[in-house]
């Protein structure tokens, strides 16, 4: 124990254990130089250290001009020698001098001031604080400890120091910081360790290029390390979580044989809502369901969709030959081309359909969706929805509910799913999924069924095609363990780089 | 999705059991339906399927989960159809302001306190929901012991008839009335556009009320104790007038009193004639096939089972060989296809009992081509030591400051929630820049990056828009300087543009063009050119820009435009 203590001790404290402490019980006053590996030696409890604050005296220029006499004693010189003297009629000292000099000895009792300003000196007269203030300045002149002197050279000294915008004075004070230090019961038997210890190979603690070429590490001892001392902190980079836990998701479903796809975020109503069989008159579509542009308010051209622009609206007029009998109500085709921001990851699914129509294939789209939402914990201005098809012509809902348990075991880790019934315009039957969370109970996973024929049928598919759209934010949340959907964007790095997952 | 709230006593009185919450929670899933809050007797639901208004009330919802085969005898009584001797005659005028209008008559109803109140509830959730604001639907209840028959729909001017409102106690013409009234103010817009209003008086001249504003004070008042009263429902679309009829007539004969029906004679065609009765049936028949129920759910069913289970949810059901002719209750229009009536069946089947099915289609999986070179540029990014951001793509103008990109080529929302998220990004600088100045208290230096999607401007294409993937990184400490950046720009680029050469001091050979730009400092911002070709800028964001956001360090920062043009082949 003692023996691991000594060896992995460094360079500095060995100098200071050994130069600094002569015997066991020695307590030594070091200066600021060595407190670094004071407090090293401290922290391992080898060292008790005390911080000990030295004042020391010092002359200001004022002071070392008045090692020949102060002004105060040469004023008392004058008047020896002349008995009394007009104030007016002192020209050996200046106007501030003269003024200090006259009120420091009236308040020392030396002097008394007569009428006409003639200044005489008392008859008791008791010139000691004069004489020790002479001294005073004499032994400070090769510095003084003023914790060393007595009651009345320390009020002296506090008269006359210089502080801070005072320029007129005789002392200056200096406040240096040294430390006593005094070995712990272990400290001691460490010392007595390094005592013994032969340094005589050199102890080395970095390895270096040269001792490598020329083989001199075989004579270097190297300093074992200390593995309590924390270490530094830096900053790496480093992937976004929620980018991640995306990329976990997109691998999953590739892995399950589906094939992404990708559009932009600015789409027709016709993808988004026409040909998704949602009416052009639903309440998800007005302004409180999806955003519109302001510029340009309508596509130009709309070449992908013409070739289904005919189906899409006889389905929704009287179900266009699909066994529907369709909304009832005329299609306007100027409405079809209103540009809106996506509102739902299911148009990527109506655009994979209308280019791929034929089985099998299976889809999927990560797509970023806008709706007029009030933002809040649990909505963020944008969010990203997972979507996806099959294309088979075996597929039914029993085949939905597979994918969807399948799901929510592979993205959720979810042990325990249930069904049940939901409503989405596009799809019939349509379920939503739960899945049982450890502490959170049945939460809801997303939204599925079989695109109703009135969706296929308009884009040439013949078959039948389950659609499922999962909550990427929700799950997300759950995954990272987050409670504030904005906790995934934007915010300060600090508070990021402490998102653990 | 609608939120309707009813008493827990009222239901289980109509389903003549009770219920726990947990087993009630169970049952309205059958419905769509989601228990959302319960406060004594009070139950809060919300319902999904917005294409079944007749789930908007207690009512409806005891009908669906009382899983018992209530066809026949429940129904509204058509024996009295066109011998009704109750009559509401419409005036030719009113063809242009709002068209339809059906009605009947209730007897022997105990309408308490209770009853009344869910009654006003369905009549506004029906109005309201599934009629727009009483746009397209609106319904009148009123004491029928005061009415006179015939009663006469008609269009009115502004200023030709007046009458006392409901909660009013003076009389007031029907233009006052849309100004003065709280209920005319809210529905004023409804007719805006029209010189002539409808009315509604009984053969007396007694106003019952002014549809689709408010009743009047008089008959329009109905209260606990009422035992008889008329209904009417007006609107623009025929089928859904008389939809919302049959709705309130059974929900009326399910508490147990007797409809009486009203014949409404129109002076123009309609799709049901001049003389319409209602109550009405829809007579619509839909055929489905034993092996369309089995295709499409994946079972074998027997179909008596079939049978079974529809008629609990209101069909009539008649089977000949392998094929059902399946008429669904007058209270329901939203059956468009077969598929309606075998998810109901799925339904009461129980989504549960269906034994999941593993997929067998064997498909290859890909990621889309981007993808590859997102994921590449992030892990050189990530391996320069820079930390990965990511931003919502919906912003305001205010956080555009610095912005690379012209302003007027943003992408703006013509009906944005608030002016914090009203338009698109066209760059991800700002949203990198807001990061900076959010961060000034974590630790330096900050290296981040961001890839993601932008929307800009581009006349050429149909839309107008594009949307792209830009790739932005940002550097900044108290000694940031554009050499810092410049190495790490260009080792990226020596690594994703295909066949890139070295040069001696193993750098990629960049190409960089001075320009000038407003959100640098001039003589430090430069196009980067890969082939000649402009793929993005770099440069040292200027003062003022770094005062605009109150950022305390020196930035620098490049921006690679559309990712997908630059290195996708």
């Amino acid at each position: 124990m003692i023996e691991d203590i000594s060896n992995e001790l460094h360079p500095l404290e060995i100098k200071l254990l050994k130069e600094n402490i002569k015997s066991v019980d020695e307590e030594t006053c070091i200066t600021s130089e060595n407190q670094g590996p004071a407090n090293w030696l401290q922290l391992k409890q080898i060292i008790e250290v005390t911080p000990q604050v030295k004042t020391t005296v010092h002359l200001t220029e004022l002071g070392k001009k008045y090692l020949e006499g102060t002004p105060e004693k040469k004023v008392i010189d004058c008047i020896k020698e002349r008995q009394s003297i007009k104030i007016t009629d002192i020209d050996f000292l200046d106007v501030e001098e003269k003024k200090d000099a006259i009120k420091f000895l009236k308040s020392y009792d030396i002097i008394e001031i007569q009428a006409g300003g003639i200044l005489v000196l008392k008859e008791s007269l008791n010139l000691e604080k004069i004489e020790v203030l002479q001294k005073l300045i004499k032994d400070a002149d090769s510095s003084i400890l003023f914790d060393e002197l007595d009651e009345l050279k320390k009020s002296l000294v506090n008269e006359r120091y210089k502080e801070r915008g005072k320029t007129r004075n005789v002392f200056d004070l200096t406040k240096e910081t040294t430390y006593l230090i005094k070995l712990t019961e272990q400290g001691k038997k460490v010392w007595e360790a390094v005592q013994k210890k032969d340094f005589s190979t050199d102890e080395i603690t970095q390895l270096t290029p040269e001792m490598l070429k020329d083989g001199s590490w075989r004579t270097k001892h190297f300093r074992e390390f200390s593995f309590d001392i924390k270490p530094r902190r830096i900053l790496i980079g480093r992937p976004h979580p929620y980018a991640e836990f995306i990329n976990e998701v997109r691998a999953k479903l590739v892995s399950m044989g589906f094939c992404e796809t990708r559009g932009g975020i600015v789409e027709t109503e016709f993808w988004n809502l026409d040909a998704l069989y949602m009416p052009q008159s639903h309440p998800a579509r007005d302004v409180h369901g999806v955003y519109f542009l302001k510029s340009p308010a309508y596509a130009k051209t709309i070449k992908e969709e013409e070739k289904f622009i005919n189906n899409v609206s006889k389905v929704h007029k009287n179900g266009g030959g699909t066994g529907s009998k369709g909304w009832g109500y005329e299609f306007d085709n100027q409405q079809t081309k209103r540009l809106i921001l996506r509102s739902q990851g299911t148009v990527m699914s109506a655009r994979a359909l209308a280019e791929h129509p034929e089985p099998s294939g299976k889809y999927f789209t990560i797509a970023r969706c806008f709706r007029p939402d009030a933002v809040d914990s649990t909505h963020a201005p944008d969010f990203l929805q997972l979507d996806g098809i099959v294309v088979s012509e075996s597929i039914n809902f029993r085949g939905l509910l597979g994918l969807l348990k399948l799901f929510a075991s592979e993205l959720a880790c979810a042990k325990e799913v249930k069904f049940t019934p939901s409503y989405f315009p596009f799809t019939e039957p349509s379920a939503s999924l739960y899945a049982k969370h450890p502490t959170l109970g049945w939460v809801e996973l997303g939204g599925a069924g079989i695109f109703r024929p009135e969706v296929t049928g308009p884009l040439g598919v013949k078959v039948p095609v389950i659609a499922w759209g999962l909550g990427l934010d929700r799950m997300a949340m759950m995954a990272l363990k987050i409670n504030d959907i904005r906790d995934f964007f934007s915010r300060d790095l600090e508070t990021m780089r402490y998102v653990n997952t | 999705m609608a939120g309707i709230t009813i008493s827990k006593k009222d239901l289980e009185s109509l389903l003549k059991k009770t219920l726990s919450v947990d087993e009630l929670g169970m049952l309205l899933h059958s419905v769509k339906g989601e228990l959302k809050e319960t406060n004594g007797d009070e139950l809060k639901i919300d319902l999904d399927d917005t294409n079944r208004p007749d789930l908007l009330c207690v009512e409806g919802i005891a009908r669906e989960i009382k899983n018992e085969k209530i066809r026949k005898n429940a129904d509204v009584d058509t024996e009295e159809h066109g011998k009704t001797k109750y009559q509401i005659v419409v005036d030719e005028q009113i063809q242009n302001v709002r068209p339809y209008i059906g009605g009947f008559l209730v007897k022997g109803l105990s309408l308490t306190e209770g009853g009344l109140a869910q009654l006003i509830q369905t009549q506004e959730k029906l109005a309201d929901n599934y009629g727009r604001n009483r746009k397209n639907i609106s319904i009148g209840i009123y004491n029928a012991e005061e009415i006179i028959f015939p009663v006469s729909y008609k269009a009115v001017a502004p200023e030709e008839r007046k009458f006392v409102p409901l909660e009013f106690d003076s009389e007031l013409t029907l233009k006052e009335i849309l100004e003065l009234h709280p209920k005319g103010k809210e529905y004023a817009y409804i007719l805006k556009d029209f010189s002539k209003y409808p009315l509604l008086e009984d053969s007396k001249g007694n106003v019952l009320s002014f549809p689709p504003i408010i009743n009047s004070n008089s008959v329009g008042k109905v209260q606990a104790g009422n035992v008889n009263l008329f209904c009417d429902v007006t609107g623009n679309n025929i089928e859904q007038v008389l939809l919302i009829v049959n709705i309130i007539a059974q929900n009326l004969k399910d508490r147990g009193a007797e409809i009486i029906p009203v014949e409404v004679k129109y002076p123009y065609d309609t799709i049901f004639g001049k003389n319409v009765v209602s109550p009405c049936e829809f007579k619509e028949e839909i055929k489905i096939n034993k092996t369309d129920f089995e295709k499409l759910l994946g079972l074998q069913l027997d179909a008596i089972k079939i049978t079974e289970e529809l008629s609990k949810s209101g069909y009539e059901v008649e089977i000949s060989g392998e094929q059902f002719r399946i008429k669904p209750p007058s209270y329901r229009r939203d059956i468009m296809h077969s598929v309606d009536v075998i998810e109901d069946f799925a339904i009461r089947y129980g989504y549960n009992n269906f034994e999941p099915e593993e997929l067998n289609e064997f498909t290859v999986g890909k990621t889309t081509l981007i993808d590859p070179v997102i994921q590449k540029l992030r892990k050189l990014m990530i391996g320069a030591g820079f930390e990965e951001i990511v931003s919502n793509i919906l912003t305001s103008k205010n956080q555009m400051l610095g912005n690379v990109e012209p302003l007027e080529s943003i992408i703006e929302i013509e009906n944005p929630v608030s002016d914090t998220y009203s338009v698109l990004r066209n760059s991800i600088i700002p949203s990198l820049l807001s990061v900076e100045s959010i961060s000034s208290k974590s630790v330096y230096p900050h290296k981040i990056f961001e890839i993601g999607e932008v929307v800009v401007s581009d006349s050429t294409v149909d839309y107008g828009t594009r949307t792209i993937v830009n790739l932005t990184a940002l550097i900044s400490y108290p000694e940031a300087s554009f050499s810092d950046l410049h190495s790490v720009l260009d080792i990226l680029l020596y690594y994703s543009i295909p066949d890139s050469k070295q040069s001696e001091n193993g750098a990629y050979v960049s190409n960089l063009q001075k320009i000038e730009h407003p959100s640098f400092i001039k003589g430090r911002a430069a196009n980067i050119l890969v082939n000649n070709k402009i793929i993005g800028i770099v440069g040292e964001i200027h003062p003022q820009v770094l005062e605009d956001w109150k950022i305390r360090n020196p930035v620098v920062m490049f921006e690679l435009k559309d990712i997908e043009k630059i290195f996708v082949k």
